[in-house]
């Protein structure tokens, strides 16, 4: 798998992360009885959130990684042409 | 005022002297340009560039209004606020950077400018520029009345919170008046080192709190107020509606900050920018938030009955721990409202001088220009102290008030940066329609963080902003603007430049290949 395709990979499923964390329907309303603590601390629905958070940081810092590892600034200032 | 008091003050106040040297310092070695004075001659490094954007970010909002938000609210009522900030990596990543590129060849530093160039019509910038403008002073207020609780607070009443506000504003106006975005910068870098620290600190302690720690905490308020810990929040509020409505309102909102706008310039390079939005608004400021969110829960345990939930924070400090410790807290929390004020003061004056007075006035010295920007820091300090003064909205309030007038003000200015066919007209229409729906239900209508319809009212601002934008421009269309098109073939070439760099390959070398 090219650079390129793996870039690209990882960021639709960036995007797919954050869709998840913007539109949070599979966390239960807690009204509806469902908090439960995870080792009597965090309740369940923030433990899911904490999970899905730590999954977009993995695919950020990879992402970012991968785009500027190789990066060079370009050399030289733009031609009068190009401004 | 007690030994205690005045040992807490002295703290704060050698805190705020340092603060004010380091601007001093920031004067003797700028250049008297205004390049230098907004931008800090676009020369700043990763370090430097992430701690400014990280300490702007964070305010007076983080500490009082978000702490206090999941102190009344539970731990899921300032979720969707960091669920925002993620959001806002992704903003960037797609649209700071590009202004960052276009910046460096045209020389932008206000949103205004940006504008004015891409729709090719200076009067345009001017809205913009009021606009800002005007959704700015609510959070320069929010700043001041924050900063006034801290002192009022810390010296336990003994000095009001109206005069702490007083104390706050002058030591800003000192020292970003000396400064510029030079020492700005570095006093952020060092604010933002010391308040990402603090909610870590705070919850370290709570380790050992005498209820049994945090699982002691968590048991007594999960007894006492079970809902603290609701998905939807203890007040019911947070449906997944608001939820996504409110992180997109920030998502949205983080380029239309004048302040956070003019940052994107202080870098150095393509990298540096890069960075700031991968990992400081990706990876830092969500961390800080989700470290704010339990902390505020857990106060809502350890220091039950407290009537403002802004206070929060600043009360428990005194109470719980000795004078030093609480004094250097306290004193953090005033750099954190510092480091956004001062360059909420910053941007203040870049957009009134650079795309209200140039407009009036064009062609004068730059000393003139110079001078004004000065003289417009003075009279908006006194505006933004009357406001805190006399405002009659919460911190919170005035934080989601101003927001959702970035995020709708700034549409035209995002999409026209990929959507050539976006023009003036639909901008127009967009700016003044979706800011309207903005200000009517937020501000008139007094919807504040009521939903409308069942969502945050801001979005309807984004959405009427969004359609009436790609609608008026498919409409009325434009034969010729040559700043657009300037602008998308040096986009182009910067797209093919970069390429090639990380590549590592010439494009004639792929070709061949």
């Amino acid at each position: 798998m090219s650079r390129n395709t793996l870039r690209l990979l990882i960021g639709a499923l960036i995007w797919v992360v954050m869709a998840l964390l913007l539109f949070p329907v599979f966390l239960p309303a807690g009204s509806a009885g469902a908090y439960p603590l995870v080792a009597g601390l965090l309740p369940k629905w923030f433990v899911i959130l904490l999970v899905l958070f730590a999954a977009y940081w993995i695919l950020l810092v990879t992402l970012f990684v991968l785009t500027l590892g190789e990066y060079r600034e370009p050399e030289g200032d733009l031609t009068e042409e190009q401004r | 005022m007690s030994t205690q008091v005045a040992l807490q003050l002295l703290v704060v106040g050698g805190y705020a002297v340092g603060f004010i040297l380091l601007g001093i310092f920031g004067h003797r070695v700028s250049e008297r340009t205004l390049d230098d004075y907004f931008v800090a001659g676009r020369s700043f490094g990763y370090a430097m560039t992430i701690g400014t954007f990280i300490a702007t970010l964070y305010s007076a909002f983080l500490f009082l209004g978000l702490v206090g938000a999941a102190y009344g609210n539970g731990l899921s009522g300032p979720i969707p606020v960091f669920v925002g900030t993620a959001l806002q990596a992704l903003f960037f990543w797609v649209f700071a950077n590009r202004f960052w590129q276009l910046g460096k060849v045209f020389g932008y530093i206000t949103l205004g400018d940006w504008v004015a160039h891409r729709f090719q019509d200076r009067k345009y910038g001017v809205l913009i520029s009021l606009m800002q403008l005007g959704w700015t002073f609510p959070y320069f207020a929010l700043q001041i009345i924050g900063g006034g609780l801290a002192i009022s607070i810390l010296s336990q009443g003994a000095i009001p919170a109206g005069v702490g506000a007083v104390v706050i504003t002058f030591i800003i106006l000192v020292y970003t008046y000396l400064s510029g975005m030079r020492g700005v910068v570095w006093t952020d870098l060092i604010s933002a080192i010391i308040f990402c620290l603090i909610p870590v600190i705070l919850l370290l302690t709570l380790l050992t709190h005498p209820a049994g720690g945090w699982t002691g905490l968590v048991n007594q308020l999960s007894a006492s107020r079970p809902e603290a810990f609701f998905r939807e929040g203890a007040l019911g509020i947070n449906s997944v509606a608001i939820w996504a409505t409110l992180a997109l309102m920030f998502g949205f909102n983080i380029l239309g900050q004048p302040q956070m706008f003019m940052r994107i310039f202080i870098a150095r390079d393509f990298r540096t920018i890069a960075s700031v939005g991968f990992l400081g608004f990706g990876v830092i400021a969500p961390v800080v938030g989700l470290i704010v969110a339990v902390l505020g829960t857990l106060l809502a345990a350890a220091a039950p009955g407290i009537e403002n939930p802004a206070n929060a924070l600043p009360t428990f400090a005194v109470q719980a721990y000795g004078p030093i410790l609480s004094a250097l807290l306290l004193a953090g929390i005033l750099g954190a409202i510092i480091s956004t004020t001062d360059s909420v003061l910053l941007a203040l004056s870049s957009i009134v001088e650079r795309n209200v007075y140039e407009y009036v006035r064009p062609n004068r010295s730059s000393r003139e220009y110079f001078n004004v920007s000065r003289i417009i820091i003075l009279v908006s300090t006194i505006a933004g102290l009357v406001m805190a003064l006399t405002t009659p909205f919460t911190i919170l309030d005035l934080g989601f008030t101003t927001f959702a007038g970035y995020a709708t003000l700034v549409i035209p200015a995002l999409l026209g940066l990929y959507w050539k066919r976006g023009n003036k007209y639909g901008a127009w229409t967009s700016s003044l329609l979706g800011t309207g729906v903005v200000f009517y239900l937020m501000i008139i209508a007094g919807y504040g963080s009521t939903p409308v319809l069942g969502v945050h009212a801001s979005f309807w601002g984004i959405l009427v902003g969004i359609i009436s934008f790609v609608l008026v421009s498919m409409v009325f269309s434009e034969e010729t603007n040559r700043g657009r098109d300037s602008i998308f073939e040096h986009l182009e070439s910067f797209r093919r430049r970069r390429g090639t760099a990380v590549s590592g390959t010439s494009a004639e070398e792929s070709a061949e290949a």
